[in-house]
């Protein structure tokens, strides 16, 4: 699966525009800060999200989506309504089972409602519309009969099990935004652990999985010790002095305290190295962000489902130039089928993707243009400078907003 | 014929050479490509910073060479910092010769950078300034009868060319103006640049200052500019 192009508008208190923009297996977008590097693939992920049936946040706004499936290329087309007013909500919360008086925790917060969708248009590479929602209806091809349904969720996950929606619907869930947040605080079931063991007999099957990849890790530990050998050897490669990587229950690892074990009865996923020469494992809060950053990325590509789209935003960050060019490397020449979309401000990473690749991104006001290098004339030249200072010279990319 | 030209930072020299290269070269246009210079043109390259802009140079050498006939002329302009002039001078003319450098060339070593060469605009910098700050500059030293290439280090400031930027940004405070490296604003100006020029020429009443910047003044001289035949 891939993503093949790609539109937003956000009507919203803060409207924005981005023109329609295509994309590669590899896309690297290039551009100064400011220019929509970021809002982009935040836009992405959030409509990945509507399509998922989660709440994105995206009100008021419209997109088109067109994406490369299983069944042929299909475009989505949706315009939400605006914003509700917000709520306020409490919830209690039962944390501890000793509880004499049973009356838990109350946390108060306030929530907004999912964006209501006002049209939804669903086609097939010729035009033609498989779904079309629109006043209240949702319409089918081959069906006369329009049916209702809940408009707070897209009609891509409330019909995800029909024949024609579910290619669309799995291409959307494999898009994935990388991020540090989903490497902390990884719950552990351990009668969901079991199930899962007794569920993935293959590697591939563990990748298909819909569990966090921190999850997909340990299983990879306790089930594929083939499979995480090879990220135990990629990562000692980057970093000699790692001995080993250990994924587990926090307290099997050593790693929670006297006082969490006796106030807490829930259980989270841990991660921790050993080094040579280091007395005790390294929590995965105490290495260095270079290292978690690395490891992260090395499940990623090792455990992302076959046709994921990666979203990486300056992936450079925290990475000394110990990790960078072999991260760099493998993310350039994945093994699997994997897409990727990263943005990136660092030389080594801009001179070591070839030019065809980058989409220089420009802003004028609110309206974000992402063009391809060759459309930048300054690019097309026989001159020895590096592309990447190339680039800086470029005026598109030195007048990147106006 | 054209120039190349590799200048120090990305923010604030590729501003005011665009602005000044035209004023010592009437009708020149910018190339946004190499191939594009065709004669009477400059091609302008950001260095980024020291010592990044050696590569540069490197480079810019090695587009020369494709073309001889494309460029007449290659002009570096970098910033001396806590350098000494010659000894920054002489070790971009060592890169330039062992990249085997064969067509004409003009380094100018800005003495301690290009904010030391603003402040030399007399009619700009106040004599008797409202700015607490500037006033304070001025006594510590009065770039309008002394040298702003000459200006001694303050304790305040880490480097000189830390404190010529701050120098000028109470300069242009003053004036209710504000200068930025990545907008120098009036400093990009032509009547700023002729008063630079003024002050860069020694007359009976008033000594020579802002000699680096008066290398930029003689290239008209040294630099024939001609279309490509």
């Amino acid at each position: 699966m891939s993503i093949l192009r790609f539109e937003f508008q956000d009507d919203s208190r803060s409207p924005w525009h981005l023109e329609p923009v295509e994309f590669s297996e590899l896309t690297l977008l290039v551009g100064i800060s400011g220019a929509g590097k970021t809002l982009t693939l935040n836009s992405i992920a959030a409509v990945c999200a509507a399509a998922r049936g989660r709440n994105s946040g995206l009100y008021d706004c419209r997109w088109a989506i067109e994406i490369a499936t299983d069944a042929g290329t299909l475009t989505w087309r949706a315009t939400t309504g605006g914003a509700p007013p917000i709520q306020a909500v409490t919830t209690r919360v039962h944390v501890d089972v000793d509880d004499a008086s049973g009356s838990g925790v109350e946390f108060h917060g306030e929530r907004r409602s999912p964006p209501t969708f006002v049209e939804e248009l669903i086609q097939d590479a010729e035009g033609r519309s498989l779904v079309h929602r629109t006043k209240g209806e949702i319409r089918l091809a081959g069906s006369d009969r329009p049916i209702r349904m809940k408009d707070s969720e897209s009609v891509v996950s409330l019909l995800q099990d029909e024949e024609t929606m579910a290619p669309l619907f799995q291409a959307l869930r494999k898009v994935h935004r990388s991020s540090p947040a989903q490497w902390s605080y990884i719950p552990f079931d351990p009668n969901r652990v079991r199930q899962l063991e007794e569920s993935t007999d293959s590697v591939e099957a563990l990748r298909e999985a819909t569990i966090p990849i921190g999850q997909k890790a340990y299983l990879l530990q306790r089930r594929f010790g083939s499979e995480f050998a090879a990220v135990l050897d990629a990562y000692r490669e980057i970093f000699p002095q790692v001995r080993e990587i250990k994924i587990g229950p926090t307290s099997e690892l050593g790693l929670r305290s006297t006082e969490d074990e006796q106030s807490t009865s829930y259980e989270f996923l841990g991660i921790a190295i050993e080094e040579n020469g280091v007395g005790s494992a390294i929590s995965w809060e105490n290495m260095s962000s270079g290292m978690r950053r690395t490891l992260r990325h090395l499940f990623e590509l090792e455990l992302s489902p076959r046709g994921t789209v990666l979203l990486v935003d300056e992936y450079e960050n925290s990475m000394g130039v110990n990790c960078l060019d072999a991260v760099t490397e493998r993310l350039l020449s994945p093994s699997r089928d994997l897409r990727l979309i990263i943005t990136s401000h660092h030389p080594y990473v801009i001179n070591n993707v070839p030019m065809n690749l980058w989409r220089v991104v420009t802003r004028k006001g609110s309206n974000v243009r992402i063009v391809p290098a060759s459309e930048i004339p300054e690019l097309d030249t026989r001159s020895k400078q590096d592309a990447f200072i190339r680039l800086l010279n470029a005026a598109e990319y030195r007048e990147g907003i106006q | 014929m054209s120039l190349y030209v590799v200048v120090e930072g990305r923010r604030t020299e590729p501003r005011l050479y665009r602005a000044w290269l035209p004023l010592l070269f009437p009708g020149i246009q910018e190339a946004p490509r190499i191939e594009d210079a065709i004669g009477n043109h400059f091609f302008l390259l950001a260095g980024e910073g020291y010592p990044s802009y050696l590569d540069r140079i490197r480079n810019a050498i090695a587009d020369m060479n494709l073309d001889g006939m494309r460029f007449t002329h290659l002009l570096v302009s970098v910033d001396a910092e806590e350098c000494s002039h010659d000894e920054r001078l002489a070790e971009i003319e060592d890169v330039m010769r062992d990249a085997g450098c064969s067509v004409a060339f003009t380094v100018i070593v800005a003495n301690c950078c290009i904010e030391a060469w603003l402040l030399g605009n007399r009619k700009f910098v106040r004599r008797n300034p409202e700015d607490e700050e500037l006033r304070s500059f001025l006594e510590h030293y009065d770039v309008r009868e002394h040298d702003p290439e000459g200006i001694l280090p303050r304790p305040t400031h880490r480097t000189r060319a830390a404190l010529c930027l701050s120098y000028l940004k109470a300069a242009f405070r003053e004036r209710k103006q504000s200068y930025t490296k990545h907008n120098p604003g009036p400093a990009a100006t032509e009547p700023y640049f002729f008063a630079l020029c003024e002050r860069a020429r020694a007359t009976a009443q008033t000594p020579r200052h802002l000699r680096s910047f008066a290398r930029l003044l003689e290239l008209p001289g040294r630099v024939t500019l001609a279309p490509l035949e």
